[in-house]
């Protein structure tokens, strides 16, 4: 299926590793040019080269900390004109409220939340004055179904889910779609660190991190192509009447029954 | 992007017209073999030649009314060893409460509900024994938000909706994905039908139909070809870690709120 991605503009956020890179990678495969977002400009670099040897694709990097305004306003006036925001950055960190203070949980929701709301608030009126533009939040399955031991990041997740319903069921009257992506435990190298934790508290064995997912739809978490693919269907084109609302990408696990 | 469904078959109820034929071309251009299902055999005949020409695409006719246990019966045992399974037929028709008795609520269930529950049942558990298959479910938007003046279709859809998500929350351990899509109003001949019946009632002019949906996102109902889109890649190996759950295609409109006070 041509996805009629050719040719345009897409912002990827955490760029350099996991779920990001994924979806620079799938994006540059289907002609679209990049720029590729976040704080390492050295694995910036090694992901933009990567592209071009690969897909002969266009990518610009921009070494940026999404968490600080006056990067938010920097990205705006280097890419402002973008046909795509793919806002992915961000991980808050876990703790119960009993373990974060106040403080604690705006620290934690600076990249993820404020930095997605920063960004839309630049590139959204853009996009309706082109009549034109997709923004897509890949947010995280907590917003859905949370946890206590994950407060913060069940309600930053929570937040961006009803930012991208409220702003998607307006968005089409500009000719704009918001919507999002939410992913469940999905491998990347981060989530192989905290598997292999847990492995070690488990079986005393780190190397069998695999059977820690054990619980999960069909024994594994995700993968990163997977999330990718999901994420740059509904930002093509081809999901032309998809707005307001959050995929979910977790295998069903969202839909099974409380423990 | 490669969907990789060349050589797949895709059983399509409803195919005959509307977003079930939109299903169908899709499925054909990106190389399945289509088995269409609908109760009129020359509509039917009709859509595989088009497939045959356009695409070059293998397409078999079954006319059947699914309503039926004897309909369900024959397509499983012709078609149960599918890759995929397109839930499309059926319109449950509109009513308050007070204007559908029982028997009406249970004759409207009787295809879309029905039918897609029969089928189901016939045909998922051959997936699940092959350890492949996606089926998918084409609801529609008053399973998540309701009207009471669509009572039997609001109710017959909402538990769709939990079909999908019960079955589709397990059947990943067994290969298998369940997803259902929920279209809002889609442009198709039966949709502009009604709204010539509502322009005419509302401006005395059945011309001015597409005025009736100035209020909907982009102030137009989906087309066809955005449900067929997206049916096709959810169909896809390349959607292989969405299951149970429904995508909503309707540009938003479900997330409205309801007009403030």
């Amino acid at each position: 299926m041509d996805l009629q991605l050719s040719g345009k503009t897409a912002i990827v956020t955490g760029a350099s590793k996991g779920i990001g890179k994924a979806i620079a990678e799938v994006l540059a495969e289907e002609g679209a040019s990049v720029h590729l977002v976040s704080r390492t400009e050295a694995d910036l670099n090694a992901v933009r080269d990567d592209l071009n040897a690969r897909f002969g694709a266009q990518a610009t990097v921009h070494a940026l900390d999404l968490s600080k305004p006056e990067s938010v306003q920097a990205l705006t006036e280097a890419a402002g004109d973008a046909d795509i925001l793919i806002n992915n950055a961000g991980a808050i960190p876990g703790g119960d409220l009993s373990k974060l203070s106040d403080d604690d949980i705006k620290e934690g929701w600076q990249l993820k939340v404020f930095g997605t709301v920063g960004l839309i608030r630049n590139f959204y009126p853009k996009m309706c004055e082109r009549g034109d533009g997709v923004i897509v939040n890949v947010i995280g399955m907590a917003g859905e179904r949370g946890r206590g031991a994950y407060i913060a990041g069940s309600m930053g997740n929570a937040a961006l889910m009803h930012l991208t319903r409220t702003m998607g069921a307006e968005s089409m009257n500009h000719g704009v779609r918001v919507v999002g992506v939410n992913p469940g435990p999905t491998v990347t190298e981060r989530f192989q660190l905290l598997a292999r934790a847990n492995a070690e508290r488990q079986f005393g064995d780190p190397e069998r991190w695999q059977e820690t997912m054990s619980g999960l739809p069909a024994g594994r978490g995700g993968t990163p192509e997977e999330l990718a693919a999901v994420t740059v269907f509904v930002a093509s084109p081809r999901a032309s009447w998809v707005s307001g609302t959050v995929v979910m990408v977790d295998g069903g696990q969202h839909s099974r029954p409380p423990q | 992007m490669d969907l990789e469904l060349t050589g797949k078959t895709a059983v399509v109820t409803g195919a005959s017209k509307g977003i079930g034929k939109a299903i169908a071309e899709v499925l054909a251009e990106e190389g399945c073999s289509v088995h269409l299902v609908a109760r009129t055999e020359a509509d039917l005949n009709a859509v595989r030649d088009d497939l045959n020409t356009r695409f070059g695409a293998q397409a078999t006719v079954h006319a059947l009314d699914l309503s039926q246990d004897s309909g369900i019966e024959k397509l499983v045992e012709a078609v149960g060893d599918c890759d995929i399974l397109v839930n499309n037929a059926g319109a449950i028709p509109s009513g308050d409460i007070t204007r559908v008795d029982n028997q009406t609520i249970k004759d409207a269930w009787n295809l879309k509900v029905f039918g897609f529950v029969g089928l189901v049942r016939g045909i998922y558990p051959k997936m699940c024994e092959r350890g492949d298959g996606v089926i998918i479910n084409v609801i529609g938007m008053a399973g998540e938000r309701p009207r009471a003046s669509y009572i039997a279709g609001s109710m017959g859809n909402a538990a769709l909706m939990q079909l999908t998500r019960a079955l589709g929350a397990e059947s990943m351990d067994h290969g298998v994905r369940v997803l259902g899509i929920n279209p809002g109003p889609v442009e198709t001949e039966r949709l502009v039908r009604q709204a010539r019946i509502n322009a005419d009632m509302m401006f005395g002019d059945e011309e001015r139909w597409r005025e009736t949906h100035k209020n909907l996102p982009a102030g137009r109902p989906g087309k066809p070809e955005e449900i067929g889109w997206l049916a096709a890649y959810l169909a896809s190996p390349k959607a292989m870690w969405v299951s149970g759950t429904i995508i909503m295609a309707d540009g938003g409109q479900h997330s409205r709120s309801p007009r403030a006070w």
